[in-house]
């Protein structure tokens, strides 16, 4: 929504911004400053002068926001300089999170710098702020990141960053035609181990691959939780648990909570009344409104946005996707299937214990746990690329002495994935999952919902983005947004 | 049929959304058949036009997004000025690929106010209407900021900027 005439490169601005800092301390007596200012302002003791520092602004504060501004406050070389949150309670714990993090580096011990907002646009619309981070539920993210764009920001957007195929398309126009940086939020994209195992697999070291396996979950596991229990007869866990794709359900009006701008929580989502299950996630929960296909796109949302991007990385195909999803109607396989150009299969699996049970593509033995990632099958053995549980692991003996990583464990504390993005900030460099690739990892997720919900395979074109032979499908690449929201 | 259509007319906020799954179902099952698309359409129109509250309809233009074609789009055009329904009709029609729904946006919009008005300047760049660029260029210069920025964007989806 937001129209911006702002220098669409990001660096010239800072450099701009820092020549004035310079300007303007000759100009005012430099000879003065550093009486007055702390050590820190001028880079000394480790830290990094304001003037070089990165400028972000955080929108969303909830379970995933308050891990970001956690990341983002404890980097040296960046400034929060405002929060958005439709909710006024969280965004005032964001508020406090920051006055109390920066009041440690500021000369007075206190700090209330931090602008405030509810609506992101007006974030957007200050000039001071580099990069924003988009933590929001997942029918924001394509808008809000557009938006950034349009106003010279550069972003960096949780995952999956789309809801459509079709909007995520025009948000790599957008990013390419505002040259800016962008970085899908799949941390374990980052991870040297995960990283590493890809480059093997890209290497040749499995062979040639043949198949791979990620996790499909129905919506059952999410909807059949407590805290769905007294919305059951409306939800209904027993019918629509069963499908694999987010659902529409009609659930009943509640009140909204005082602070809580419900209109711009829905913004461009079709208009429902107010239900705490959108919103509200006990603790440790997050996503809490995934199940919604206004919202969330279910098991993409919790699974496979996760996993989609570090997968193709490893196939070769992750600035493409697949040329058919095979529906486990038609036979050919017992779940639904990906298959590449080049012959690769992908198939979606409920457990791991399905890569044995059903497709027998690994030994018994395997060691297969975790939930963000997947197994990849070559002609010499197989590797996976997992966070949690027993990380990386692979078979057999002998390509695993090949393989030769001193630590099968994902290197969780070595992944950096907003420090690959505050670098390439500063050098106009690509991220390691840029818009293209965050857009690929999204759309295998959509692809997968649409053939769930048409119940059929699919034949897809990956370089036009058509379903060549299914009019059908070509109808949910898009969808209409509530008036007056565009992109 | 018609016990899964009334299943339908009385569906509300905390209704039963596992109720209407054999409708989904049937409608799935009928892609390829013209006959029992064209079926399926005109029972879910019949209903649209009949007493129903707010989560029916919305399901029904879901449905018809999917499965609509020429003859749903009167019944749906008729809503676009319905400060309650537009949008779920715009959700119809945006995606159903004939050019009679140009035609009937382009109409609507002369009778659209405020955000309506703008919801059906957006589906019409979404759409990439070509016919609309004189009436959209006329909205470009609207006193209405939010109505001009939107039939800006629009224009730059129908004609993008070389």
């Amino acid at each position: 929504m937001p129209t911006s005439s702002k220098n669409p490169v990001s660096r010239s601005r800072i450099i701009t911004r820092r020549s004035f800092l310079g300007r303007s301390a000759a100009a005012t007596g430099a000879a003065a400053a550093p009486a007055l200012l702390p050590a820190s302002a001028w880079g000394a003791d480790g830290q990094v002068a304001p003037s070089n520092r990165i400028t972000v602004g955080l929108i969303g504060h909830g379970m995933m926001g308050r891990g970001h501004l956690g990341r983002l406050l404890s980097a040296p070389e960046i400034e929060v300089l405002a929060l958005c949150e439709v909710d006024r309670t969280r965004l005032d714990a964001g508020l406090a999170a920051v006055a109390g993090a920066y009041a440690e580096r500021s000369a007075s011990g206190a700090y209330a710098g931090c602008g405030a907002y509810a609506d992101y646009r007006e974030l957007l619309a200050r000039d001071d702020i580099d990069g924003v981070v988009i933590a929001t539920p997942d029918h924001w993210h394509s808008p809000m990141s557009i938006h950034a764009a349009e106003a010279g920001k550069d972003v960096y957007c949780e995952k999956p960053i789309s809801i459509t195929i079709d909007e995520g398309r025009q948000l790599v126009h957008a990013m390419r035609r505002h040259g800016r940086v962008f970085q899908n939020g799949s941390q374990y994209r980052t991870s040297p181990s995960i990283r590493r195992a890809c480059d093997f697999i890209r290497k040749g070291g499995l062979g040639n691959v043949t198949a791979a396996f990620t996790l499909w979950r129905s919506m059952g596991e999410f909807i059949g939780g407590g805290r769905f229990q007294p919305y059951a007869a409306c939800v209904n866990p027993a019918v629509t648990g069963k499908y694999y794709a987010p659902q529409d359900y009609a659930l009943p009006e509640e009140p909204v909570p005082d602070g809580l701008d419900w209109d711009l929580w829905l913004g461009p989502a079709p208009a429902r009344p107010y239900n705490s299950l959108y919103h509200i996630n006990p603790m440790p929960g997050v996503v809490p409104w995934s199940f919604c296909e206004d919202f969330g796109v279910g098991p993409s949302t919790w699974y496979h946005s996760h996993a989609a991007d570090v997968l193709q990385y490893a196939l070769g195909y992750e600035e493409s996707g697949p040329v058919e999803l095979l529906h486990p109607g038609s036979g050919e396989f017992p779940t639904l299937t990906c298959c590449y150009a080049n012959g690769v299969l992908l198939h979606l699996v409920e457990g791991w214990d399905q890569v044995k049970s059903l497709y027998q593509a690994v030994p018994q033995e395997a060691q297969l746990d975790g939930s963000f990632g997947g197994v990849v099958v070559g002609e010499r053995g197989w590797l996976t690329t997992m966070s949690g549980g027993s990380g990386v692991t692979g078979g057999p003996e002998e390509l695993m002495a090949e393989y030769r990583d001193p630590r099968h464990d994902v290197d969780l504390g070595g992944k950096d994935h907003h420090g690959n993005w505050f670098e390439c900030i500063a050098t106009r460099g690509k991220p390691h999952s840029h818009e293209e690739i965050g857009h690929r990892a999204a759309s295998l997720g959509h692809l997968t919902i649409i053939a769930y919900k048409l119940g059929r395979s699919l034949k897809w074109d990956p370089a036009r983005e058509v379903f060549p032979e299914d009019a059908q499908a070509n109808r949910m690449l898009r969808r209409a947004r509530r008036a007056p929201w565009h992109i | 049929m018609n016990e899964l259509m009334a299943r339908l007319s009385a569906y509300d906020w905390g209704g039963d959304r596992g109720s209407l799954k054999d409708i989904d179902n049937l409608i799935v099952a009928a892609q390829g058949d013209p006959g029992k698309l064209s079926e399926l359409e005109l029972a879910l129109l019949e209903v649209l036009q009949s007493e129903l509250r707010l989560p029916a309809k919305e399901y029904i233009c879901r449905q018809l997004a999917l499965l609509g074609t020429a003859r749903c789009v009167p019944v749906l055009a008729g809503m676009l000025t319905d400060p309650e329904l537009s949008d779920r009709a715009r959700f119809a029609l945006e995606a159903i690929p004939d050019a009679s729904v140009d035609d009937a946006l382009r109409s609507a919009l002369a009778n659209a106010e405020g955000v309506l008005r703008v919801g059906i300047v957006n589906t019409l760049g979404e759409r990439r209407d070509a016919k609309a660029v004189p009436l959209l260029t006329e909205l470009q210069k609207s006193a209405d900021g939010v109505l001009a920025r939107a039939a800006a964007a629009a224009l730059r989806k129908i004609a993008p900027p070389a």
